[in-house]
């Protein structure tokens, strides 16, 4: 699901989600996924991020420019 | 700038575990400033020396290494520090790979323990046991691990961090920064580098579904989720690592502790005697002794000949190379295998006195320096021929004489080429068998990195449905970035190295396919090594000659095999009409079409047919030249008065590669070396620049010794003509010996030639059935297979030959021997008697029925087919003998099974039964147009053999193929004009009898067509 997110130092620092902005606590993990590429898509740079007391999976799909939710944890 | 050095790279040397070649790897490196850079491939030390080779050009420090697979499947990441960890590394690889199955090699604890001097290890990737336990998150665990390399490997411990940008990398760094601080174990950045830049990742990605037999639509835990593992600049791996710095230092201190060089020390095995003075004395002793033998007196002329090659080995210490090859020689000798010296080696008359070569190379004139010399740079190699059954006799021998550890097969690295790169990424690519079978069959026999062009050029490719070209583009996109690739290493025809230490110090030993030992290094690489290496090459023509004269003494014990050899009015009679089928090296279609236009008549016109059919005399037009001066329809001019003592033989022509040495050295003064240096960068087709270089060398020096500056010009422009054809007069005289044997065997004793010829196939130009045809046009009658007269091997019957049990389809060697054994207690009386005592498959006793092995019991094929469907002649129906009149097989279906279930056709020919079946009128033959003139236009039915496109100068297309009809073969040629509108019916899948249209030509006794149409025969 698309989502807006505001980067400090080239780094997610807060993400709107559900009518508000969240702010990152700390990123915990970060990765790139090159995803199918044979089918034309692009690079996706994955957060794992700590904000409040839940941990989130967001992207940056690098070809749509676009960021993306990608897993709430329970 | 940061200091940085990649310590983790893999090359395609790590067999489809890497997406961009090593020179591609290290020039990437250089751009990006780095100073040095490693090479860690998976379980091998293959690209060692051709990295030393590159990285030395580069003008980069090499640091080898590799990345081993424990017992436990874990990896972990070894350098060499020095060449005694280079030595330990090897010997380390070598257990891994032989103490396990071949393709499956771990390295044991013991052995790391035992090899750990000299070498760095690093912990690895996610594979290696610190990593995927932190990765677990079991701290302790890795620990105890951690413990356990320290133990073994001390100071020369590293944890290594990679910056690969995968999930779960803050957890392993994090426990990777513990461990650091828990033992004080230094972090050493890397970046697993599989590729040199990112966009190479889909062909890394391609290459590793293909080593798990995946599609990319597979999802597989081997597949990289990024594509991160590419040699990042310094700056990236800065960024990347920007909260560990110090990881980023280590690996700089650690390229500074890695001092490796390869090949400092020869490794040139010793012939058992005591000291190099008594070893070169030996040598002495046996050159003049053969050179007694070989000349009767020894001219002044001879004597100092010898003694120039013999000081020059003293020089050299290579009395070892030498007496080594001859020592095995006396071996074959002593065991009667056949063998004949080719290659360089035939330049030395201390090779022929010593009988490794049968080329007088005092006679000819021939060139020492091209095969020894001072100021060369490389080691020479003895090329020798053997008998192809027992050259894996003299290869034992090798290992009885100097140890088993001492001697190993050479490796090859087996690269992708148009049609295997097709079916393999075609099949990564999702494309359907049937797809791949039609696009590999059309694809004409390319190099991959050709393939993307062919798309738009080949007639047989343009038919492909337009809907499908962008993938098919994307296709042989890929199949041309892996071209040169190398997929495997396999074992190379005949090189064998022979070392005075135990190989595995040298260089790694692996498995081969013949579960013998072959080399991580192929012939290229054995140079750099400091490894000497001789070529053992199995030739089947050898087999053939050796059987055919013992067939002959069977009848003749008279027969002496000196007579092969001289110089027969009837072989050269036989030579000038180009009836040269079975002939060794001169059966080709253009070495027919040669035959019947040089008309030779002498030993050396042999000599020049080997070296004149080759891709560069055709290409720099000296074909035509040659021909004309030969036969003296034009003068033989000479540039340059000192041309002509050189160029003499060869009527003006330079044609061997010792000319070109001679012609550089009279009228410029080159050196030995510089020569040397010219021949490399023309045999092996260097770039124009570096041929351009020493052009200028050549003209400047031409004009100080006063050769006039356009003279010059023109004498080097016919050595740049020559070059990439790069023939030694030597190796064609040494061939030509064998191809003049052949002729004469195939001349006075075609009967026992051919059945020799039958028994050693698959070998030469030609198919069985083509072989039968020019038997029968010999007068040697091909004789149906008979289960009551046939042998296992193809037999001569009077004058005739009878096909062996072995040409038959699906029959194995056991099955042959139970029939043999079996029918030498009585033959069979009937195919029930035969089932019942031999107890074949039911498919055997099919395809014996099919290709007409019972037919001197019972003529009626169809009937016995149905009997055995019907089970009669087994079981209840055993003593049953109820053939039933039941119409046969026509004589077309007879003879079209012959060839299905024997690849040959005896008794009838298809082409007579289709021609009459089809009632073709008004076509001529092969045996009709020879009363035709020059210039007829006709049409002619047949069948196309081996049609292919050589290379030509002007780079246009012209095709080559023979047409076979029921009386023999004849040479059509095709140019692009109509090969563009009729290459589909010469190259495409579908099968039968062409009915071709063109101009007659004759040239010398020859005749040929020039074809302007190819299409199907219209059949009834």
């Amino acid at each position: 699901m698309p989502i807006k997110v505001r980067l400090s130092s080239n780094k997610p620092h807060e993400f709107h989600w559900q009518a508000r902005w969240n702010f990152i606590n700390s990123i915990q993990d970060y990765w790139v996924d090159t995803g199918e590429w044979w089918q034309g898509e692009g690079e996706k740079m994955f957060y794992r991020v700590l904000s409040g007391q839940r941990l989130y999976e967001i992207y940056y799909d690098c070809k749509e420019d676009s960021w993306e939710m990608y897993h709430i944890y329970d | 700038m940061i200091d940085f050095v990649h310590l983790h790279v893999h090359s395609p040397y790590s067999f489809l575990g890497a997406g961009s070649s090593l020179w591609r790897l290290v020039q990437r490196a250089k751009e990006l400033g780095f100073k040095a850079l490693a090479l860690t491939d998976m379980q091998s030390l293959a690209g060692a020396a051709r990295f030393q080779e590159i990285m030395k050009e580069a003008g980069l420090k090499a640091v080898f290494g590799s990345e081993v697979v424990l017992f436990n499947g874990q990896h972990l990441l070894l350098l060499a520090k020095d060449n005694e960890g280079y030595q330990n590394l090897s010997q380390l690889l070598t257990e891994g790979h032989l103490t396990n199955q071949r393709g499956n090699p771990k390295v044991a604890w013991e052995t790391l323990q035992r090899y750990q001097r000299g070498i760095i290890a690093l912990s690895g990737c996610r594979q290696g046991e610190i990593p995927s336990l932190l990765l677990r998150g079991e701290y302790l665990k890795a620990k105890e691990a951690l413990v356990r390399y320290l133990d073994v490997f001390g100071r020369d411990f590293y944890l290594e961090a990679q910056g690969d940008l995968l999930p779960g990398q803050t957890r392993l760094w994090d426990g990777l920064k513990q461990l650091q601080k828990d033992f004080g174990v230094p972090l050493v950045a890397t970046n697993n580098v599989h590729y040199a830049v990112k966009e190479d990742f889909p062909v890394f990605d391609i290459l590793t579904c293909m080593s798990e037999r995946a599609t990319l639509n597979d999802v597989l835990a081997v597949r990289r989720l990024n594509a991160e593992n590419y040699l990042k600049a310094a700056s990236a791996m800065q960024e990347i690592f920007r909260n560990m710095p110090d990881a980023l230092v280590m690996s700089v201190q650690i390229t500074e502790q890695c001092n490796v060089t390869l090949g400092q020390t020869s490794f040139f095995p010793q012939y058992p005697l005591p000291t190099q003075a008594a070893r070169m004395e030996f040598l002495r002793e046996l050159t003049w002794q053969g050179a007694k033998e070989r000349y009767g007196s020894i001219t002044e002329n001879s004597r100092e000949r010898l003694e120039h090659e013999l000081e020059i080995i003293t020089k050299l210490e290579f009395a070892d190379y030498f007496l080594v090859v001859w020592d095995a020689l006396q071996f074959a000798k002593r065991k009667g295998i056949r063998f004949a010296g080719r290659g360089s080696a035939a330049d030395s008359a201390v090779a022929y006195c010593l009988k490794i070569t049968e080329v007088d190379s005092i006679g000819r004139g021939l060139l020492f320096e091209r095969f020894l010399s001072m100021e060369r740079a490389e080691k020479p190699d003895i090329d020798v021929d053997f008998d192809a059954r027992y050259r894996d006799q003299v290869a034992h021998y090798f290992k009885e004489r100097y140890g088993q550890d001492k001697v190993a097969s050479v490796g090859t690295y087996q690269t992708f080429r148009a049609r295997s790169a097709i079916r393999e990424v075609g099949k990564v690519l999702g494309f359907s068998e049937e797809e791949i079978n039609d696009l590999a069959k059309r694809m004409p026999w390319l190099g991959a990195d050709d393939i993307g062009s062919a798309l738009e050029f080949y007639p047989e490719l343009r038919t492909l449905p337009k809907a499908k070209r962008e993938r098919y583009r994307e296709l042989f996109g890929f199949c041309a970035r892996i071209a040169e690739f190398p997929k495997f290493l396999g074992t190379h025809l005949g090189g064998i190295v022979v070392s005075n230490e135990p190989i595995a110090k040298v260089v790694p030993l692996q498995w081969s396919g013949k579960g013998e030992y072959v080399i991580q290094a192929n012939k290229r690489d054995i140079e750099e090594l400091g490894l000497f290496k001789i070529d053992l090459l199995s030739l089947r023509t050898l087999s053939v000659v050796e059987d055919s004269i013992q067939e002959i003494r069977l009848k003749d014990q008279g027969f002496q095999e000196e007579e092969v050899t001289r110089d027969d009015p009837a072989v050269y009679a036989r030579l000038k009409t180009g009836e040269t089928i079975g002939v060794f090296q001169l059966e080709s279609p253009a070495q027919r079409a040669l035959q019947a236009r040089l008309q030779a008549d002498r030993f050396e016109d042999i000599v020049a047919s080997v070296a004149l059919i080759r891709p560069g005399p055709i290409k720099g037009d000296m074909v035509e030249p040659y021909i004309a001066r030969r036969q003296g329809l034009k003068p033989i001019e000479y540039l340059h008065p000192d041309l002509e003592p050189i160029l003499r033989k060869t009527y003006g022509v330079v044609l061997f590669q010792e000319q070109a040495i001679e012609i550089v050295q009279k009228i410029a003064g080159f050196t030995l070396g510089e020569a040397d240096h010219l021949r490399k960068v023309m045999s092996h087709a260097r770039s124009k620049e570096e041929m351009q270089k020493l052009g200028d060398l050549f003209e400047k020096q031409a004009a100080v010794r006063g050769v006039k500056w356009e003279v010059a010009q023109e004498i080097f422009s016919y050595l740049v003509g020559y070059a990439s054809y790069g023939f030694c007069e030597a190796h064609a005289a040494a061939f030509a010996t064998t191809s003049l044997k052949t002729a004469y065997l195939i001349e006075h004793y075609p009967a026992e030639f051919f059945t020799a010829l039958f028994n050693h196939q698959p070998m030469g130009y030609y198919s069985p059935n083509t072989l039968a045809l020019e038997a029968k046009r010999r007068g040697v009658p091909v004789l149906p297979l008979d289960v009551n007269k046939s042998p296992w091997d193809f037999q001569t019957e009077e004058n005739s030959i009878r096909v062996g049990l072995k040409q038959l389809k699906n029959i194995n060697e056991a099955d042959g021997k139970r029939i043999l054994q079996v029918r030498q207690e009585r033959t069979f009386s009937s195919w029930q008697d035969f089932s019942e005592r031999c107890l074949p498959s039911k498919l055997l006793l099919e395809n014996l029925v099919l290709a007409g092995g019972f037919t001197s019991l019972h003529p009626n094929r169809k009937a016995l087919l149905w009997e055995i469907h019907q089970g009669r002649g087994q079981g209840l129906f055993l003593q049953e003998n109820s053939l039933i009149n039941y119409p046969d097989f026509t004589l077309m279906e007879k003879t079209k099974w012959e060839y299905e279930s024997l690849h040959l056709n005896t008794t009838y020919r298809l082409m007579e039964l289709w021609r009459k079946e089809n009632d073709w009128q008004g076509y001529e033959t092969t045996e009709s147009i020879l009363k035709l003139p020059a210039g007829s236009h006709i049409s002619i039915a047949g069948l196309i053999l081996r049609p292919h496109r050589p290379p030509t100068r002007s780079g246009q297309v012209v095709v080559f193929f023979t047409l076979e009809d029921e009386f023999g073969l004849l040479d059509v040629t095709m140019f692009e004009r109509d090969y563009q509108k009729y290459g589909e019916w010469i190259f495409g899948q579908r099968k039968g009898p062409r009915l071709i249209s063109g101009v007659i030509q004759r040239r010398g006794e020859g005749i040929s067509l020039v074809a302007d149409s190819v299409l199907p025969v219209p059949v009834r």
